[in-house]
């Protein structure tokens, strides 16, 4: 059992006035079995007008917009969450299983993924359980990838990244999840934070005997207690951060900060 | 009845040049130009006798009320699905099935309020259902404005004739929105007049009385939707008939480019703070390839023997259906489940060797992709072309309406092909209309 303070910013700098936005924001950690938000503070500025809601893969949204004329738009999430480390989040429901076993969006194999998937095949049936395949493939990508910052960008999808060999945690996630799903398991895209890193996190979550349990392509390995979950989905695009569409604006320079600490 | 279609006959002109100066209008995008032609209006009507019209009317709703069940059942626990009835393929790997929106409740569960089904009459004297069309099927306002205007020009036929008044449709569609509204205004909402149905738009709004509206006039605010008045007051909108796709519905939720739609609003729907007519989600149930398991729907959710039938279909997907399109291939339709409106559509045996061998290529690597289908030797009806009476292929379309209770219009678009070789009647594809008589007795 851990309890995390965990404090996320995004400040976003525009080079002209926005006149008026609206905005979607997934970055409150919902509570499930490994985690439990005991409480969470919400800055948003210049002050808006927002609510809470869910959107249709479980995760918590603020929706809102503001029309005041504005150069800068900040969001504060600061909170105390408690984890533990078993690993799995939730039951996996065969009624809503289905979306997270078909290639979409970001996670849609090309001729490179499948004939990787394709060399792994024999290994990967092999292996006893879910979480064995897994972790066989989790480590297959490892050893594939070098973790280079800057070397995609947000719209890079999984057979872009893999072609490059080269990537950031959010290319790790969509290879693993195409991978994943190839070989039958549902996976999931897992967007939030990591005790000690600077920025948001990414990883996945595979349905293994009954169960959606996370792994960490980036750092290979299983999740621990420092992780927490702000939102799930096909691929990041279904549980970005953020959203929003901007009146005016200009040029616009996003930063994002994050800092995630044990208590115990 | 042969009598009065001939004395009809010679209102044709003068009712086209009515439909013109009302604006009956069709827009089409050729070569990504907009241009807008008249819906060509043929004056002899196509008759349905009252008892046959009360046999469609069963089996229409009766399709309408399972493919609702089917759609509340997709965004929710799939019972279908986990009970093989159909395939988990065809629910994910549809273009039409949105992972955005399950789990999220329309006001009243009802998804489809509005459906457009398309049937055609077989020379064997049977109606088939061609396609369902529950997303935003248009047409109504055509026959509507044509009945009226006919009745106008020509009123001592309509005195003679015992014949079910269509100009209902507008009391319809109100009973069909107020009965979701969750309090507040009624909006039509339209992407504006370089949309094909414009004309369409427009028209409901009038006769419904409700308010034409386009995304920009509407927005959202703590959850509920509202639209400025003339004096720039909010007010609460409790029902939106949006005749704008899905996609473009809400960029926030949806295709983010869509300068057309309300940011936010299927949140609002979300929280049931509004009804959208119809539902986003609904091509799902739509979809050509789901098509073939409508029937097997009625059986499953209703426990009743459908009453209309499906054309002869194959899905290529199964093996032995393969077999059989690879067999017969030169006697079969063949269809792109993806597409609409006419396109994605080829007869097998109007394609050349070469365009025959790519197909077939094409249908072995995507098997999931197309259907195929006996050709319907379908009924001819009469038309007037250039003063001369010749047959040509139609087919109709049918409005269900689910209020508290699924209604159907006694009415409906009968849609013509002006080509005598051709069996595609859309108008996008430049074919004419007809009116729908359903006789009252």
């Amino acid at each position: 059992m851990a309890l995390l303070n965990y404090e996320y910013r995004m400040n976003i700098l525009y080079s002209e006035p926005v006149n008026k936005c609206c905005f979607t924001i997934k970055a409150v950690p919902g509570d499930d079995f490994r985690q439990k938000n005991i409480h969470s503070d919400i800055k948003i500025s210049p002050v808006s007008g927002y609510t809470e809601g869910k959107d249709s893969f479980g995760n918590i949204q603020i929706t809102g917009k503001t029309e005041q004329p504005h150069t800068e738009f900040d969001f504060l999430i600061k909170g105390l969450a408690e984890t533990n480390s078993i690993g799995f989040t939730e039951k996996v429901n065969p009624g809503k299983v289905g979306m997270y076993k078909y290639p979409h969006g970001k996670c849609v194999p090309g001729k490179e993924i499948l004939r990787f998937a394709g060399e792994l095949r024999n290994k990967v049936e092999a292996c006893a359980g879910d979480k064995e395949k897994c972790l066989l493939i989790m480590n297959h990508i490892y050893e594939r990838m070098v973790y280079e910052a800057g070397s995609t960008h947000a719209g890079t999808d999984a057979e872009e990244a893999f072609h490059k060999g080269r990537g950031v945690c959010q290319d790790y996630a969509h290879i693993y999840i195409t991978l994943l799903r190839i070989f039958g398991i549902p996976a999931r895209y897992v967007c939030g934070l990591l005790a000690g890193e600077g920025e948001s996190h990414a990883w996945v979550e595979a349905a293994c005997e009954g169960f959606f349990v996370g792994f960490d392509p980036t750092h290979n390995c299983e999740i621990t207690e420092e992780y927490i979950r702000f939102g799930t989905g096909r691929d990041a695009y279904d549980c970005a951060i953020n959203r929003g569409i901007m009146w005016g604006g200009g040029i616009q320079i996003q930063k994002v900060t994050s800092r995630v600490y044990c208590l115990e | 009845m042969k009598n009065l279609e001939q004395e009809l006959l010679q209102y044709t002109d003068k009712i086209n040049t009515l439909l013109a100066r009302y604006g009956v209008k069709f827009g089409i995008y050729k070569n990504n130009v907009f241009k807008e032609q008249l819906f060509p209006f043929d004056s002899i009507p196509r008759i349905i006798e009252n008892k046959e019209f009360r046999m469609l009317e069963k089996g229409l709703k009766q399709r309408v009320m399972a493919l609702n069940c089917f759609l509340k059942d997709i965004y929710s626990d799939k019972k279908i699905v986990r009970d093989n009835v159909v395939p988990e393929d065809f629910i994910f790997a549809s273009s039409g099935y949105m992972a955005e929106c399950e789990g999220v409740n329309p006001v009243k569960d009802i998804y489809s309020h509005i459906s457009g089904i398309d049937l055609v009459k077989g020379k064997d004297g049977e109606w088939y259902i061609l396609e369902d069309n529950l997303r935003v099927p248009s047409g109504a306002s055509y026959p509507m404005i044509a009945r009226d205007l006919c009745r106008k020009s020509a009123p001592e036929i309509f005195r003679k004739i015992k014949l079910m008044d269509n100009r209902n449709y507008a009391d319809l569609l109100r009973r069909t929105m107020d009965h979701v509204n969750t309090g507040g205004h009624t909006v039509i909402l339209t992407p504006g007049r370089y949309n094909a149905a414009y004309f369409e738009h427009s028209y409901l709004a009038e006769r419904t009385g409700a308010h034409l509206v386009s995304g920009s006039e509407l927005f959202v605010e703590n959850d509920c939707l509202y639209y400025i008045n003339n004096d720039g007051a909010k007010e609460r909108v409790g029902a939106v008939y949006r005749r704008i796709s899905d996609e473009y519905l809400d960029p926030m939720n949806f295709n983010p480019g869509s300068l057309i739609g309300i940011p936010h609003i299927y949140d609002v729907f979300r929280k049931g703070n509004v009804a959208l007519l119809n539902a986003p989600g609904n091509g799902v149930a739509d979809d050509k390839g789901i098509y073939y398991f409508v029937p097997k729907m009625i059986r499953y959710y209703l426990n009743e023997e459908p009453v209309l039938k499906n054309a002869p279909t194959y899905l290529p997907f199964y093996e032995e259906d393969m077999k059989y399109v690879l067999d017969n291939f030169d006697k079969l339709v063949l269809k792109d489940v993806a597409e609409a409106g006419g396109y994605g559509v080829v007869f097998g045996n109007t394609m050349s060797k070469k365009q025959k061998e790519d197909f077939i290529e094409l249908l072995k690597a995507e098997p999931r992709r197309f259907i195929a289908q006996e050709v319907i030797d379908f009924q001819d009806l009469d038309i007037l072309d250039e003063g001369q009476i010749v047959p040509r292929k139609a087919d109709l379309r049918a409005f269900v309406l689910m209020a508290d209770e699924p209604m159907v219009w006694a009415s409906g678009l009968t849609r013509f092909s002006r080509n005598p070789d051709s069996f595609i009647v859309n108008s996008s594809q430049g074919g004419g209309f007809k009116d729908t008589w359903v006789l009252s007795q």
